[in-house]
């Protein structure tokens, strides 16, 4: 992605160590950058209060996080702060890093329903991977592969709707979302919706000089949710 | 058809044994303590009380009380010569009787002449004499005859007040009855009005005095509220003239010096006595402090009055019905204490029930009746508070009783809920086992594997239990011993349901699945926790059949919405659909589950293909939640 001139990153991590090492990753990619830090639930929360006017473009949280100072980190409080975190901005763009991130099922329906960018990397990533993750969190993708059970494909009503309505009737967003009766912000989230599930990520199809509507339309069609 | 009836009058039998048991012994106690006297003193209070609170009666001027009332002038004793000298004066006004209350040991006798003799050419003149106390009797003047002699003993109850007067006494040893002063008295004036109003004996009762048609009630050992009355010859209970001045009264020294008209003694009955206050002391009464010859007074007006003006004398009740009057009143009040209504208006009605007794008991006494108050009050106040109070403390039993049941089914509940875990958990995870085995497709350490954790599954659901035991958690368990918290919002809830169920390793068909999912959420307060639960524990099983049964099957579509008051679970899939016409343990639980929260519980063939599964329960705002 362009840099941009102010780009705004908050980086979560209880480990000095870790922390460290993503914010030079980071400090890297996004040079001119303004990132800030935060190593518990308290600080997160503290931070993103004191940006309120000009929110940070994207959280780059560890799910194992304490509550304050002292206290041990737990999974459950990072859990607790990305469901407090996706109540109260709908449109943050988050990448979650863990070591165990199946631990994120459990918020999926929340994640479904986030507006922003929601990316899912684990620990054991290359720096190359997660870069790309944190490239496309700040693009507003949605990338939870990584959490999904098996081969299941789990989808949304709305989102077959949006399928069927495009792919059969050949309707352009507008529409569709006139049809659905909801607005044409929320149908482009859809789309990165069913585009997580059937795994048809930006970058991949760039190479390949594909239109990733059509990508996704052939995706849907191999897994059976349109005829 | 007898024997419903039979056995609900058992059951009414045996609900009263227990319900009337206080209220019997409450009546058994007053009733015990008045035959054991213990209410005497209160039940004479009561009826001295209502005695007192009579309306003023006229003075009975039929009656005209002669006193000496100055000892010091005349001497005392009195002066024989004095007193034949008072009633010669007396009688030559020509009154109707004249009773000298006056005994021989109050009389100076002059010259050893018994003066007094002169006195018995008048056939109008009673005098009186002391008996009862045998040591020292002290009879009337010799020579006049039986029916011109009456004694004057009078006794007072043992609190010291006088409330009623002996009219006659049989002497065993002498074998002769003896008439009061007062019934002489009475009888001279009342043949003197009219001949046929002679003393004879009673009809009703035939030891009672009575003049033509009015009988003497005579006053038994436990006539009223008394119980020790020991009285044996026939007494009268006195109701005593109510007014300021009931009687005329003169002086001795009126007669002599004629100060006064003593026309008006023509046709009266005269009473000369000793009035001065030296050897007259007072005597306690229910209307206040009276002296002896007013108390025969007052007794030879009532009797007169009786007789000629019908004023009503004081009657009893049979001891047999006075109990029966309150046995009733005690069982009556058991009654209605025992009834539905509210407390307020049991207490208005104690009250109010209260008050008529006691204001019909009034009225009945200047009827003539003494009936008891005392200890009907005592049963109906005891029964009726007491009651009602019970009543109260019997809803509280009644409703823990409820509560305990409430456990009951809680238990039961539980032992269901365990019963579930067991079902939707290890007997799973064994069914998995049993066809991969049949199969022939699982290797030993596999087997192993899985029948350690199935050791394991099942030492979980008894930790659970206990969990469950110690304290009713507000959560659910899935396999795996995974806990959910039912107070989470609900699409959340059946979420972690759905998503913790199709992660089950042992249904290898979930892998490869579409599933559509939508939970709706719904306000927090709607839905309760046993709806909460019941509905994942629906879903659970659904989701457990598809994974067992549904064959071929490539979508799946699990949902929840809530529309028009119904929020519904459902569960479809594209499988080879309903093949066997048994229902399983899931199913039976499901219909039961709707059938507890009122719902509706579905499973049928889906169209093209698959089966359809869903439970709808209607929510209504619950109070707890």
């Amino acid at each position: 992605m362009s840099e941009s001139e102010n780009l705004k990153i908050l980086v979560v991590d209880d480990h000095e160590v870790v922390l460290g090492g993503t914010i030079d990753l980071l400090k890297r990619q996004y040079p001119h950058a303004e990132i800030l830090t935060a190593q518990t639930v308290e600080a997160v929360q503290q931070q993103l209060k004191a940006n309120a006017a000009n929110l940070p473009n994207l959280v780059v949280l560890d799910l194992s996080l304490p509550e304050k100072i002292g206290d041990t980190a737990q999974a459950e409080a990072g859990i607790r702060l990305l469901r407090t975190l996706m109540h109260d901005y709908p449109t943050l763009n988050l990448t979650v890093q863990s070591t165990y991130v199946k631990a994120l099922v459990r918020i999926k329906p929340e994640i479904d329903k986030h507006g922003g960018g929601f990316t899912v990397a684990d620990k054991g990533l290359s720096s190359k991977e997660m870069l790309v993750r944190v490239d496309w969190a700040l693009n507003g993708i949605t990338h939870t592969k990584d959490i999904r059970r098996g081969r299941m494909l789990e989808i949304k009503p709305d989102w077959l709707n949006v399928l069927k309505l495009a792919f059969y009737e050949g309707l352009q967003d507008r529409a569709i979302a006139e049809r659905m009766n909801v607005s044409e912000r929320t149908v482009r989230h859809y789309w990165t919706k069913i585009q997580d599930i059937l795994e048809v990520y930006p970058e991949e199809d760039k190479q390949d000089g594909k239109n990733i509507r059509i990508q996704t339309e052939i995706r849907a069609r191999e897994e059976g949710l349109i005829d | 058809m007898r024997r419903p009836a039979w056995n609900s009058v058992k059951d009414i039998i045996a609900t009263w044994r227990v319900w009337g048991l206080p209220g019997a012994i409450a009546i058994g106690l007053v009733v015990a303590a008045r035959l054991t006297g213990s209410l005497q003193g209160l039940e004479l209070i009561a009826f001295d009380t209502f005695l007192r609170s009579r309306p003023e009666e006229l003075p009975d001027d039929r009656i005209v009380l002669v006193g000496f009332d100055d000892i010091e002038a005349t001497g005392y004793p009195i002066p024989e010569q004095q007193i034949v000298d008072v009633i010669e004066t007396i009688q030559s006004y020509k009154p109707a009787v004249i009773g000298l209350h006056i005994h021989k040991n109050q009389i100076a006798e002059f010259r050893n002449t018994p003066l007094l003799s002169t006195l018995q050419k008048h056939k109008n003149l009673i005098v009186s004499e002391l008996i009862t106390a045998a040591a020292d009797q002290i009879l009337a003047p010799a020579g006049f005859p039986d029916d011109q002699v009456g004694f004057i003993d009078i006794y007072q109850d043992k609190d010291g007040f006088l409330r009623r007067s002996s009219l006659g006494y049989y002497n065993p040893v002498n074998n002769d009855y003896k008439h009061s002063f007062t019934i002489s008295v009475s009888e001279r004036y009342l043949v003197s009005r009219d001949p046929s109003l002679k003393l004879s004996n009673g009809i009703r009762d035939t030891q009672a005095m009575r003049f033509g048609s009015t009988e003497i009630p005579r006053l038994l050992d436990d006539s009223g509220g008394y119980v020790d009355a020991v009285v044996g010859n026939p007494e009268l209970l006195l109701k005593f003239r109510n007014a300021t001045q009931p009687f005329q009264q003169i002086t001795a020294h009126d007669i002599k010096s004629g100060t006064i008209d003593l026309n008006q003694l023509r046709d009266r009955i005269v009473l000369v006595s000793i009035t001065d206050p030296i050897v007259r002391f007072s005597i306690l009464t229910p209307i206040g402090e009276v002296n002896s010859p007013q108390i025969q007074a007052h007794v030879v007006s009532q009797i007169i009055s009786a007789v000629l003006d019908e004023r009503p004398l004081i009657n009893t009740w049979n001891d047999r019905w006075e109990y029966v009057w309150i046995i009733s009143w005690g069982v009556i009040a058991i009654i209605w204490g025992h009834t539905a209504f509210t407390n307020r208006i049991k207490l208005i009605g104690i009250i109010t029930v209260q008050v008529v007794l006691i204001s019909g008991s009034y009225l009945l006494l200047l009827a003539g009746w003494w009936i008891p108050i005392v200890p009907v009050s005592l049963v109906w106040l005891i029964n009726g508070l007491g009651y009602t109070a019970f009543y109260k403390y019997d809803w509280v039993l009644r409703s823990r009783l409820k509560e305990n049941q409430r456990l009951v089914e809680e238990r039961q509940q539980m032992i269901e809920q365990i019963f579930n875990v067991i079902h939707n958990g290890p007997l799973q995870t064994l069914a998995s086992v049993l066809r991969q085995l049949r199969d022939n497709d699982l290797p030993k350490e596999k087997l192993l594997v899985t029948l350690e954790n199935l050791n394991l599954e099942i030492r979980q659901i008894g930790e659970h239990a206990k969990q469950e035991t110690l304290s009713r958690e507000q959560s659910l368990y899935l396999r795996d011993g995974i806990k959910l918290d039912l107070q989470t919002p609900i699409d959340e809830l059946l979420y972690e349901v759905y998503s913790l169920t199709l992660e089950r390793s042992e249904f290898s068909r979930f892998e490869a699945l579409k599933v559509t999912y939508d939970f709706e959420p719904i306000e927090q307060n709607l839905l309760n926790i046993e709806q909460r639960q019941s509905l994942c524990r629906f879903l659970e099983e659904a989701l457990c059949n598809v994974g067992k049964h549904a064959e071929n099957a490539v979508h799946l579509w699990v949902t929840s919405t809530y529309y028009q008051g119904w929020y519904t679970v459902r569960v479809i899939d594209d499988g080879i659909g309903i093949q066997s016409m048994n229902e399983g343990e899931g199913t039976r639980y499901a219909r039961k589950v709707a059938s507890q929260l009122k719902g509706k519980f579905k499973r049928e063939s889906a169209k093209p293909k698959g089966t359809l599964c869903q439970l709808s329960i209607p929510l209504t705002k619950s109070r707890w939640w």
